[in-house]
Protein backbone atom coordinates (compact mmCIF):
# COMPACT_ATOMS: atom_id res chain seq x y z
CA UNK A 1 0.00 0.00 0.00
CA UNK A 2 1.10 3.36 -0.67
CA UNK A 3 2.29 4.42 2.61
CA UNK A 4 2.04 8.22 1.87
CA UNK A 5 -1.68 8.34 0.50
CA UNK A 6 -2.53 5.91 3.62
CA UNK A 7 -1.47 9.13 5.49
CA UNK A 8 -2.91 12.04 3.71
CA UNK A 9 -6.28 10.36 3.30
CA UNK A 10 -7.55 11.75 6.43
CA UNK A 11 -7.00 15.11 5.97
CA UNK A 12 -9.22 15.88 2.84
CA UNK A 13 -9.90 12.86 0.88
CA UNK A 14 -11.70 10.73 3.70
CA UNK A 15 -11.68 13.44 6.23
CA UNK A 16 -13.27 11.45 9.28
CA UNK A 17 -15.79 14.45 9.89
CA UNK A 18 -16.31 16.10 6.40
CA UNK A 19 -16.61 12.77 4.47
CA UNK A 20 -16.86 9.71 6.45
CA UNK A 21 -19.38 11.99 8.84
CA UNK A 22 -18.14 9.80 11.85
CA UNK A 23 -17.85 11.17 15.59
CA UNK A 24 -20.43 13.90 14.72
CA UNK A 25 -21.04 14.26 18.23
CA UNK A 26 -17.72 15.60 19.69
CA UNK A 27 -17.17 17.94 16.64
CA UNK A 28 -20.50 19.72 17.28
CA UNK A 29 -20.47 19.98 21.20
CA UNK A 30 -17.31 21.08 21.92
CA UNK A 31 -16.13 23.09 18.74
CA UNK A 32 -17.06 26.61 20.68
CA UNK A 33 -13.57 27.92 19.84
CA UNK A 34 -10.49 26.84 17.72
CA UNK A 35 -8.66 25.86 20.62
CA UNK A 36 -11.64 23.81 22.20
CA UNK A 37 -12.03 21.80 18.85
CA UNK A 38 -7.99 21.28 18.77
CA UNK A 39 -8.09 20.15 22.48
CA UNK A 40 -10.46 17.30 21.49
CA UNK A 41 -9.50 17.13 18.21
CA UNK A 42 -5.85 15.59 19.89
CA UNK A 43 -7.25 14.00 22.25
CA UNK A 44 -8.84 11.96 20.01
CA UNK A 45 -5.84 11.77 18.21
CA UNK A 46 -3.80 9.86 20.73
CA UNK A 47 -6.47 7.87 21.29
CA UNK A 48 -7.30 6.58 17.87
CA UNK A 49 -3.20 6.06 17.58
CA UNK A 50 -3.14 4.05 20.68
CA UNK A 51 -6.11 1.79 19.88
CA UNK A 52 -4.91 1.27 16.67
CA UNK A 53 -1.48 0.05 17.18
CA UNK A 54 -2.40 -2.26 20.27
CA UNK A 55 -5.45 -3.49 18.09
CA UNK A 56 -2.99 -4.16 14.98
CA UNK A 57 -1.05 -5.95 17.84
CA UNK A 58 -3.50 -7.82 19.23
CA UNK A 59 -5.47 -8.93 16.56
CA UNK A 60 -4.50 -12.12 15.99
CA UNK A 61 -5.18 -13.20 19.23
CA UNK A 62 -8.28 -12.25 19.85
CA UNK A 63 -10.94 -14.57 18.23
CA UNK A 64 -13.72 -13.00 15.51
CA UNK A 65 -16.24 -13.45 17.63
CA UNK A 66 -15.43 -11.07 20.55
CA UNK A 67 -13.52 -8.74 18.67
CA UNK A 68 -15.58 -5.56 19.61
CA UNK A 69 -15.94 -6.04 22.81
CA UNK A 70 -12.47 -6.84 23.45
CA UNK A 71 -11.39 -3.33 20.82
CA UNK A 72 -13.55 -1.46 22.90
CA UNK A 73 -12.51 -2.48 26.49
CA UNK A 74 -9.27 -1.62 24.90
CA UNK A 75 -10.06 1.54 23.47
CA UNK A 76 -12.02 3.17 26.93
CA UNK A 77 -9.20 2.42 28.47
CA UNK A 78 -6.86 4.80 26.35
CA UNK A 79 -9.44 7.47 26.99
CA UNK A 80 -9.44 7.26 30.68
CA UNK A 81 -5.91 7.63 30.45
CA UNK A 82 -6.62 10.40 28.23
CA UNK A 83 -8.65 11.76 30.40
CA UNK A 84 -7.15 11.28 33.85
CA UNK A 85 -3.78 12.94 32.37
CA UNK A 86 -5.57 15.57 31.17
CA UNK A 87 -7.55 16.53 34.18
CA UNK A 88 -4.19 15.97 36.20
CA UNK A 89 -1.46 18.50 33.80
CA UNK A 90 -4.11 20.18 31.80
CA UNK A 91 -6.84 21.05 34.18
CA UNK A 92 -7.93 24.00 32.09
CA UNK A 93 -8.74 22.74 28.80
CA UNK A 94 -9.95 19.52 30.95
CA UNK A 95 -12.70 22.13 32.49
CA UNK A 96 -13.38 22.89 29.22
CA UNK A 97 -14.00 19.38 27.36
CA UNK A 98 -14.94 17.82 30.85
CA UNK A 99 -17.95 16.41 29.13
CA UNK A 100 -16.57 15.38 25.79
CA UNK A 101 -13.56 13.23 26.56
CA UNK A 102 -15.09 9.94 27.82
CA UNK A 103 -17.77 10.52 25.12
CA UNK A 104 -14.46 9.45 22.93
CA UNK A 105 -15.20 5.99 23.64
CA UNK A 106 -18.37 5.56 22.15
CA UNK A 107 -16.57 7.87 19.12
CA UNK A 108 -17.41 5.41 15.82
CA UNK A 109 -14.94 7.01 14.52
CA UNK A 110 -12.49 5.28 16.84
CA UNK A 111 -13.79 2.07 16.68
CA UNK A 112 -13.99 2.26 13.02
CA UNK A 113 -10.50 2.62 12.83
CA UNK A 114 -10.03 -0.28 14.83
CA UNK A 115 -12.70 -2.14 13.41
CA UNK A 116 -11.79 -1.27 9.98
CA UNK A 117 -8.36 -0.57 9.52
CA UNK A 118 -5.85 -2.19 12.07
CA UNK A 119 -7.62 -5.33 12.76
CA UNK A 120 -6.45 -6.26 9.21
CA UNK A 121 -3.22 -4.61 8.41
CA UNK A 122 0.09 -4.04 9.67
CA UNK A 123 1.04 -2.23 12.58
CA UNK A 124 3.40 0.18 10.50
CA UNK A 125 0.35 1.03 8.14
CA UNK A 126 -1.60 1.13 11.64
CA UNK A 127 0.22 3.46 13.08
CA UNK A 128 0.05 5.86 9.91
CA UNK A 129 -3.79 5.43 9.27
CA UNK A 130 -4.21 6.26 13.08
CA UNK A 131 -2.14 9.34 12.91
CA UNK A 132 -3.27 10.25 9.78
CA UNK A 133 -6.97 10.19 10.26
CA UNK A 134 -6.11 11.48 14.21
CA UNK A 135 -4.66 14.50 12.24
CA UNK A 136 -7.62 15.09 9.78
CA UNK A 137 -9.87 14.78 12.55
CA UNK A 138 -7.76 17.39 14.94
CA UNK A 139 -7.74 19.45 11.28
CA UNK A 140 -11.44 19.67 10.83
CA UNK A 141 -12.62 20.05 14.82
CA UNK A 142 -9.93 22.81 14.74
CA UNK A 143 -11.76 24.41 12.05
CA UNK A 144 -14.92 23.97 12.83
CA UNK A 145 -14.17 25.42 15.67
CA UNK A 146 -12.19 28.45 14.26
CA UNK A 147 -14.86 29.08 12.02
CA UNK A 148 -17.31 29.21 14.85
CA UNK A 149 -15.51 31.10 16.86
CA UNK A 150 -14.28 33.87 14.31
CA UNK A 151 -17.91 34.15 13.60
CA UNK A 152 -19.27 34.04 17.04
CA UNK A 153 -16.90 35.81 19.03
CA UNK A 154 -15.19 37.68 16.28
CA UNK A 155 -11.49 35.74 17.66
CA UNK A 156 -9.45 33.07 16.98
CA UNK A 157 -7.66 31.11 19.51
CA UNK A 158 -8.92 33.61 22.03
CA UNK A 159 -7.62 36.98 20.39
CA UNK A 160 -10.34 38.79 19.51
CA UNK A 161 -9.96 41.52 16.44
CA UNK A 162 -13.17 43.13 16.52
CA UNK A 163 -13.98 44.36 20.46
CA UNK A 164 -17.76 43.56 19.88
CA UNK A 165 -20.05 40.81 20.42
CA UNK A 166 -20.13 38.39 17.75
CA UNK A 167 -22.60 36.18 15.93
CA UNK A 168 -23.97 34.33 18.94
CA UNK A 169 -25.76 31.79 16.73
CA UNK A 170 -22.47 30.43 16.09
CA UNK A 171 -21.35 29.53 19.48
CA UNK A 172 -24.57 27.65 20.43
CA UNK A 173 -25.94 24.42 19.40
CA UNK A 174 -27.69 25.52 15.73
CA UNK A 175 -24.52 27.41 14.70
CA UNK A 176 -22.32 24.12 14.75
CA UNK A 177 -24.65 22.30 12.36
CA UNK A 178 -24.75 25.46 10.30
CA UNK A 179 -20.79 25.55 10.28
CA UNK A 180 -20.91 22.08 9.71
CA UNK A 181 -22.54 21.96 7.01
CA UNK A 182 -20.81 25.04 5.04
CA UNK A 183 -17.43 23.11 5.86
CA UNK A 184 -18.77 20.18 4.36
CA UNK A 185 -20.34 21.67 0.83
CA UNK A 186 -16.45 23.42 0.73
CA UNK A 187 -14.34 20.13 1.51
CA UNK A 188 -16.78 18.39 -1.00
CA UNK A 189 -16.27 21.09 -3.60
CA UNK A 190 -12.24 20.59 -3.47
CA UNK A 191 -12.39 16.86 -3.51
CA UNK A 192 -14.87 16.79 -6.70
CA UNK A 193 -12.28 19.34 -8.42
CA UNK B 1 0.58 -16.89 13.77
CA UNK B 2 -3.22 -17.55 12.55
CA UNK B 3 -6.16 -15.87 13.61
CA UNK B 4 -7.48 -17.85 17.14
CA UNK B 5 -10.54 -20.17 15.87
CA UNK B 6 -13.38 -18.73 18.30
CA UNK B 7 -14.05 -21.39 20.89
CA UNK B 8 -15.53 -20.78 24.09
CA UNK B 9 -11.93 -21.10 25.67
CA UNK B 10 -10.39 -18.86 23.38
CA UNK B 11 -13.08 -16.27 24.12
CA UNK B 12 -12.83 -16.11 27.51
CA UNK B 13 -9.15 -16.45 27.58
CA UNK B 14 -8.89 -13.17 25.18
CA UNK B 15 -11.12 -11.25 26.99
CA UNK B 16 -9.65 -12.22 30.10
CA UNK B 17 -5.98 -11.36 29.34
CA UNK B 18 -7.16 -7.59 27.63
CA UNK B 19 -9.57 -6.79 30.48
CA UNK B 20 -6.57 -7.97 33.11
CA UNK B 21 -3.80 -5.53 31.09
CA UNK B 22 -6.42 -2.78 30.89
CA UNK B 23 -7.22 -2.42 34.31
CA UNK B 24 -4.22 -2.76 35.77
CA UNK B 25 -2.36 -0.01 33.45
CA UNK B 26 -5.54 1.96 34.43
CA UNK B 27 -4.30 1.43 38.02
CA UNK B 28 -1.01 2.32 37.28
CA UNK B 29 -1.84 5.72 35.40
CA UNK B 30 -4.90 6.12 38.18
CA UNK B 31 -2.03 6.37 40.96
CA UNK B 32 0.17 8.32 38.88
CA UNK B 33 -1.95 10.99 37.88
CA UNK B 34 -3.85 11.43 41.84
CA UNK B 35 -1.10 14.01 43.09
CA UNK B 36 -1.34 15.77 40.34
CA UNK B 37 -5.16 16.19 39.99
CA UNK B 38 -5.47 16.15 43.69
CA UNK B 39 -2.58 19.24 43.02
CA UNK B 40 -4.57 20.84 39.71
CA UNK B 41 -8.19 20.87 41.93
CA UNK B 42 -6.69 22.42 44.76
CA UNK B 43 -4.42 24.62 42.82
CA UNK B 44 -7.53 25.77 41.20
CA UNK B 45 -9.53 26.15 44.62
CA UNK B 46 -6.52 28.36 46.06
CA UNK B 47 -6.62 31.04 43.25
CA UNK B 48 -10.03 31.15 43.53
CA UNK B 49 -9.71 32.14 47.23
CA UNK B 50 -6.51 34.00 46.35
CA UNK B 51 -8.44 36.31 44.26
CA UNK B 52 -12.02 36.94 46.43
CA UNK B 53 -10.68 37.44 49.78
CA UNK B 54 -7.47 40.04 50.83
CA UNK B 55 -4.13 38.83 51.87
CA UNK B 56 -3.94 36.19 54.21
CA UNK B 57 -0.84 34.32 55.28
CA UNK B 58 -2.37 30.85 56.37
CA UNK B 59 -3.63 27.74 54.42
CA UNK B 60 -7.56 28.11 53.78
CA UNK B 61 -8.44 25.11 52.36
CA UNK B 62 -6.50 23.05 55.41
CA UNK B 63 -8.99 24.91 57.97
CA UNK B 64 -11.99 24.58 55.42
CA UNK B 65 -14.97 23.86 57.59
CA UNK B 66 -18.63 22.77 55.82
CA UNK B 67 -22.15 24.00 56.53
CA UNK B 68 -25.50 22.54 55.81
CA UNK B 69 -27.83 24.76 53.75
CA UNK B 70 -31.08 23.98 52.30
CA UNK B 71 -30.30 22.05 48.92
CA UNK B 72 -26.50 21.21 49.92
CA UNK B 73 -23.92 22.06 51.25
CA UNK B 74 -21.83 25.33 51.95
CA UNK B 75 -17.72 25.27 52.21
CA UNK B 76 -15.98 28.16 54.29
CA UNK B 77 -12.06 28.52 53.79
CA UNK B 78 -11.07 31.44 56.56
CA UNK B 79 -8.19 33.72 55.55
CA UNK B 80 -6.22 34.92 58.46
CA UNK B 81 -3.44 37.39 58.32
CA UNK B 82 -1.08 37.87 61.60
CA UNK B 83 -3.63 35.54 63.37
CA UNK B 84 -6.58 37.99 62.97
CA UNK B 85 -9.42 36.54 60.15
CA UNK B 86 -9.22 38.94 57.01
CA UNK B 87 -12.19 37.49 55.05
CA UNK B 88 -13.78 34.15 54.46
CA UNK B 89 -14.06 32.57 51.30
CA UNK B 90 -17.32 30.68 50.57
CA UNK B 91 -17.76 27.86 47.62
CA UNK B 92 -21.71 28.20 47.17
CA UNK B 93 -23.88 26.89 44.75
CA UNK B 94 -27.58 27.63 43.00
CA UNK B 95 -29.41 25.37 41.08
CA UNK B 96 -31.34 28.17 39.29
CA UNK B 97 -28.97 28.56 36.35
CA UNK B 98 -30.30 28.05 32.75
CA UNK B 99 -28.34 25.02 32.98
CA UNK B 100 -28.47 23.53 35.83
CA UNK B 101 -26.07 23.97 38.73
CA UNK B 102 -23.93 27.57 39.10
CA UNK B 103 -21.12 26.96 41.75
CA UNK B 104 -19.31 30.18 42.89
CA UNK B 105 -16.50 31.13 45.18
CA UNK B 106 -17.84 34.47 47.42
CA UNK B 107 -15.16 36.08 49.44
CA UNK B 108 -16.77 37.91 52.25
CA UNK B 109 -14.83 40.22 54.56
CA UNK B 110 -15.81 39.56 58.53
CA UNK B 111 -18.60 41.96 58.47
CA UNK B 112 -20.12 40.87 55.64
CA UNK B 113 -18.79 42.82 52.61
CA UNK B 114 -18.73 41.26 49.64
CA UNK B 115 -14.49 41.67 48.56
CA UNK B 116 -14.58 39.47 45.28
CA UNK B 117 -16.31 36.64 43.25
CA UNK B 118 -15.13 33.75 41.04
CA UNK B 119 -17.21 31.69 39.08
CA UNK B 120 -16.09 27.83 39.69
CA UNK B 121 -18.10 26.01 37.34
CA UNK B 122 -21.34 26.67 35.20
CA UNK B 123 -22.80 25.71 32.49
CA UNK B 124 -24.59 28.59 30.75
CA UNK B 125 -24.68 29.31 27.54
CA UNK B 126 -21.15 30.28 26.23
CA UNK B 127 -21.68 33.72 24.92
CA UNK B 128 -24.62 34.89 27.01
CA UNK B 129 -24.91 33.18 30.19
CA UNK B 130 -21.01 32.54 30.43
CA UNK B 131 -20.73 36.34 30.94
CA UNK B 132 -20.83 35.46 34.72
CA UNK B 133 -17.42 34.73 34.44
CA UNK B 134 -14.53 36.67 35.83
CA UNK B 135 -12.69 38.23 32.96
CA UNK B 136 -15.43 37.67 30.23
CA UNK B 137 -17.59 40.36 31.58
CA UNK B 138 -17.49 42.93 34.67
CA UNK B 139 -20.54 41.61 36.09
CA UNK B 140 -18.88 40.75 39.26
CA UNK B 141 -17.27 43.66 39.91
CA UNK B 142 -20.63 45.51 40.64
CA UNK B 143 -20.74 43.23 44.17
CA UNK B 144 -17.57 44.18 44.97
CA UNK B 145 -16.82 46.49 48.27
CA UNK B 146 -20.80 46.35 48.75
CA UNK B 147 -22.22 45.20 51.69
CA UNK B 148 -25.50 43.36 51.58
CA UNK B 149 -26.60 44.66 55.32
CA UNK B 150 -26.30 47.82 53.76
CA UNK B 151 -27.93 49.67 50.89
CA UNK B 152 -27.13 46.70 48.54
CA UNK B 153 -29.69 44.66 47.84
CA UNK B 154 -28.25 41.17 45.92
CA UNK B 155 -31.00 41.11 43.25
CA UNK B 156 -31.37 41.78 39.72
CA UNK B 157 -33.07 45.49 39.19
CA UNK B 158 -35.92 43.56 37.63
CA UNK B 159 -36.77 42.04 40.66
CA UNK B 160 -36.34 45.08 42.84
CA UNK B 161 -32.58 44.73 43.39
CA UNK B 162 -29.39 46.97 42.73
CA UNK B 163 -27.65 44.68 40.27
CA UNK B 164 -27.69 45.48 36.82
CA UNK B 165 -28.22 41.83 35.05
CA UNK B 166 -25.85 41.22 31.81
CA UNK B 167 -28.46 41.74 28.87
CA UNK B 168 -30.11 38.92 28.07
CA UNK B 169 -28.79 37.29 30.48
CA UNK B 170 -31.84 37.25 33.25
CA UNK B 171 -31.52 34.06 34.53
CA UNK B 172 -28.37 33.23 34.86
CA UNK B 173 -28.12 36.71 36.59
CA UNK B 174 -30.36 36.14 38.77
CA UNK B 175 -29.31 32.46 39.58
CA UNK B 176 -25.69 34.00 40.48
CA UNK B 177 -27.52 36.98 42.85
CA UNK B 178 -29.22 33.65 44.29
CA UNK B 179 -25.59 32.07 44.53
CA UNK B 180 -24.25 35.18 46.29
CA UNK B 181 -26.93 35.36 48.76
CA UNK B 182 -26.60 32.15 49.81
CA UNK B 183 -23.39 32.67 50.97
CA UNK B 184 -23.87 35.78 52.54
CA UNK B 185 -27.08 34.60 54.55
CA UNK B 186 -25.10 31.22 55.76
CA UNK B 187 -22.23 33.47 56.71
CA UNK B 188 -24.29 36.16 58.47
CA UNK B 189 -26.33 33.97 60.41
CA UNK B 190 -24.09 31.33 61.11
CA UNK B 191 -23.07 29.98 65.09
CA UNK B 192 -21.32 26.95 63.63
CA UNK B 193 -18.35 29.86 62.92
CA UNK B 194 -16.60 30.10 66.43
CA UNK B 195 -12.70 31.20 66.72
CA UNK B 196 -11.71 29.72 70.15
CA UNK B 197 -11.28 32.23 72.64
CA UNK B 198 -7.65 33.06 74.28
CA UNK B 199 -7.54 31.21 77.75
CA UNK B 200 -6.13 33.45 80.33
CA UNK B 201 -2.83 32.82 80.43
CA UNK B 202 -2.52 33.11 76.39
CA UNK B 203 -4.35 36.56 77.06
CA UNK B 204 -1.97 37.78 79.57
CA UNK B 205 0.96 36.48 77.73
CA UNK B 206 -0.78 38.49 74.65
CA UNK B 207 -1.90 41.83 76.38
CA UNK B 208 1.07 42.21 78.25
CA UNK B 209 4.35 44.16 77.30
CA UNK B 210 7.43 42.20 77.22
CA UNK B 211 7.88 40.49 80.70
CA UNK B 212 10.11 37.68 82.08
CA UNK B 213 7.82 36.61 85.23
CA UNK B 214 4.97 34.34 85.84
CA UNK B 215 2.25 36.83 85.69
CA UNK B 216 -0.40 33.73 86.73
CA UNK B 217 1.74 33.01 89.62
CA UNK B 218 1.66 36.52 90.92
CA UNK B 219 -1.41 37.25 90.17
CA UNK B 220 -4.28 39.12 92.82
CA UNK B 221 -7.40 40.81 93.33
CA UNK B 222 -8.46 44.11 93.95
CA UNK B 223 -12.06 45.26 94.97
CA UNK B 224 -13.08 48.53 92.88
CA UNK B 225 -16.95 49.99 93.36
CA UNK B 226 -18.23 46.10 94.74
CA UNK B 227 -16.21 44.20 91.39
CA UNK B 228 -13.64 42.24 92.12
CA UNK B 229 -10.93 42.49 89.37
CA UNK B 230 -7.64 39.91 88.76
CA UNK B 231 -4.79 41.64 88.37
CA UNK B 232 -1.56 40.07 86.67
CA UNK B 233 1.51 41.85 87.14
CA UNK B 234 4.45 41.51 84.51
CA UNK B 235 7.75 42.47 85.29
CA UNK B 236 11.63 41.99 84.76
CA UNK B 237 14.04 40.90 87.17
CA UNK B 238 12.68 43.41 89.71
CA UNK B 239 11.28 46.12 87.31
CA UNK B 240 7.60 46.19 86.27
CA UNK B 241 7.21 46.13 83.09
CA UNK B 242 3.15 46.31 82.90
CA UNK B 243 -0.23 45.06 84.03
CA UNK B 244 -2.80 42.71 82.90
CA UNK B 245 -6.67 43.42 84.15
CA UNK B 246 -8.92 41.27 83.81
CA UNK B 247 -12.20 43.18 83.65
CA UNK B 248 -15.93 43.09 82.71
CA UNK B 249 -18.45 45.15 81.90
CA UNK B 250 -22.26 43.99 82.30
CA UNK B 251 -23.63 46.63 79.75
CA UNK B 252 -22.78 43.63 76.68
CA UNK B 253 -26.18 43.33 74.05
CA UNK B 254 -26.92 39.91 75.84
CA UNK B 255 -24.19 38.81 78.35
CA UNK B 256 -21.14 40.60 80.48
CA UNK B 257 -18.43 41.22 78.39
CA UNK B 258 -15.20 39.93 79.84
CA UNK B 259 -11.79 41.59 78.37
CA UNK B 260 -8.30 41.37 79.26
CA UNK B 261 -6.50 44.77 79.13
CA UNK B 262 -2.78 44.90 79.04
CA UNK B 263 -1.43 48.03 80.07
CA UNK B 264 2.57 49.34 80.31
CA UNK B 265 3.97 51.43 83.33
CA UNK B 266 2.29 54.65 81.75
CA UNK B 267 -1.35 53.57 82.08
CA UNK B 268 -1.06 53.12 77.74
CA UNK B 269 -3.18 50.26 76.66
CA UNK B 270 -0.70 47.48 75.40
CA UNK B 271 -2.98 44.34 74.48
CA UNK B 272 -6.57 43.47 75.07
CA UNK B 273 -8.28 40.24 74.25
CA UNK B 274 -12.18 39.67 74.69
CA UNK B 275 -11.68 36.35 77.51
CA UNK B 276 -15.32 35.64 77.18
CA UNK B 277 -18.97 37.02 75.43
CA UNK B 278 -22.35 35.97 73.96
CA UNK B 279 -22.69 39.08 71.53
CA UNK B 280 -24.61 38.30 68.40
CA UNK B 281 -22.92 36.48 65.63
CA UNK B 282 -21.30 38.70 63.07
CA UNK B 283 -22.41 41.73 64.85
CA UNK B 284 -21.06 42.26 68.09
CA UNK B 285 -18.75 38.93 68.03
CA UNK B 286 -16.43 41.59 65.69
CA UNK B 287 -15.09 42.47 69.01
CA UNK B 288 -13.06 39.27 69.15
CA UNK B 289 -9.85 40.04 67.56
CA UNK B 290 -9.76 37.23 65.55
CA UNK B 291 -12.74 38.57 63.64
CA UNK B 292 -11.95 42.11 63.36
CA UNK B 293 -9.14 45.05 63.69
CA UNK B 294 -11.76 46.93 66.42
CA UNK B 295 -9.46 46.00 69.38
CA UNK B 296 -6.44 48.12 67.06
CA UNK B 297 -7.96 51.52 67.96
CA UNK B 298 -7.62 50.62 71.56
CA UNK B 299 -3.83 49.96 71.33
CA UNK B 300 -1.33 52.73 72.35
CA UNK B 301 -4.22 54.30 73.82
CA UNK B 302 -3.86 56.08 77.21
CA UNK B 303 -7.46 56.49 78.60
CA UNK B 304 -6.09 58.90 80.81
CA UNK B 305 -6.04 60.91 78.04
CA UNK B 306 -7.82 59.74 75.39
CA UNK B 307 -11.71 59.30 75.46
CA UNK B 308 -11.69 55.38 75.76
CA UNK B 309 -15.74 56.19 74.31
CA UNK B 310 -16.95 55.12 70.96
CA UNK B 311 -17.64 58.56 68.68
CA UNK B 312 -21.38 57.96 69.25
CA UNK B 313 -20.68 58.57 72.79
CA UNK B 314 -18.34 61.53 72.24
CA UNK B 315 -15.18 58.98 71.84
CA UNK B 316 -12.01 58.15 69.96
CA UNK B 317 -13.35 55.07 68.84
CA UNK B 318 -15.23 53.94 65.72
CA UNK B 319 -17.92 51.46 67.01
CA UNK B 320 -18.29 48.01 65.50
CA UNK B 321 -20.96 49.50 62.57
CA UNK B 322 -23.71 47.59 63.63
CA UNK B 323 -22.68 46.56 67.13
CA UNK B 324 -23.26 49.77 68.48
CA UNK B 325 -23.90 48.72 72.35
CA UNK B 326 -21.09 45.64 72.28
CA UNK B 327 -18.69 48.39 71.23
CA UNK B 328 -19.83 50.64 74.21
CA UNK B 329 -19.96 47.84 76.98
CA UNK B 330 -16.22 47.15 75.34
CA UNK B 331 -14.98 50.32 75.86
CA UNK B 332 -16.78 50.87 79.07
CA UNK B 333 -14.75 46.93 80.29
CA UNK B 334 -11.45 49.08 79.08
CA UNK B 335 -12.44 52.04 80.92
CA UNK B 336 -12.88 49.98 84.26
CA UNK B 337 -9.75 47.95 83.72
CA UNK B 338 -7.67 51.53 83.30
CA UNK B 339 -9.17 52.92 86.78
CA UNK B 340 -8.43 50.17 88.44
CA UNK B 341 -4.59 50.03 87.79
CA UNK B 342 -4.76 54.32 88.56
CA UNK B 343 -6.98 53.17 91.63
CA UNK B 344 -3.53 54.31 94.67
CA UNK B 345 -5.84 54.00 97.23
CA UNK B 346 -7.96 50.72 96.67
CA UNK B 347 -5.21 47.90 96.30
CA UNK B 348 -2.92 47.75 99.32
CA UNK B 349 -0.36 49.57 98.07
CA UNK B 350 0.76 46.74 95.33
CA UNK B 351 -0.09 48.27 92.41
CA UNK B 352 0.94 52.14 91.70
CA UNK B 353 2.16 53.37 88.61
CA UNK B 354 4.98 54.79 91.08
CA UNK B 355 6.15 50.98 91.31
CA UNK B 356 7.45 51.32 87.50
CA UNK B 357 10.76 52.73 86.94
Amino acid sequence: MDQAKNFTKGFIRENPVFILMLGLCPALGTTTSAFNGMGMGLATLFVVLMSNIVVSLIKDFVPNKVRIPAYIVIIASFVTIVDLVMAGYMPALHDQLGLFIPLIVVNCFVLGRAEAFASRNTLVSSIIDGTGMGLGFTLALTLLGASREILGSYALFGHQFIQEDGMLVFILAPGAFIALGYLIAIIDKLNKK
Amino acid sequence: MAKRESTFFNMVFALLVITLIASASLGFIYELTKEPIEAARTARKNSAINSVVPDFDNNPVEEQYTMEVAGGELVFYPAIRDGELVGTAIETFTNRGFSGEIILMVGLLPDGTIHGIEVLEHRETPGLGDKIETGKSGFHLQFEGNNPAEDFQVRIRQDGGDVDAITATTISSRAYCDAVMRAWNAYMHDDAVTYELPSREEAVERVLPPFGNNPLREDYRIQYLGRAYNIFPGRRGRTYTGVAVESTSDSGYIAPVRLMVGFDYTGTISGIEVLEHSESPNYGDLIENARSNFYKQFIGKNPGEDQIRIKEDGGIIDGVSGATTSSRAYCHAVRAAWEVFMKKDLNQGKLYPEYFP
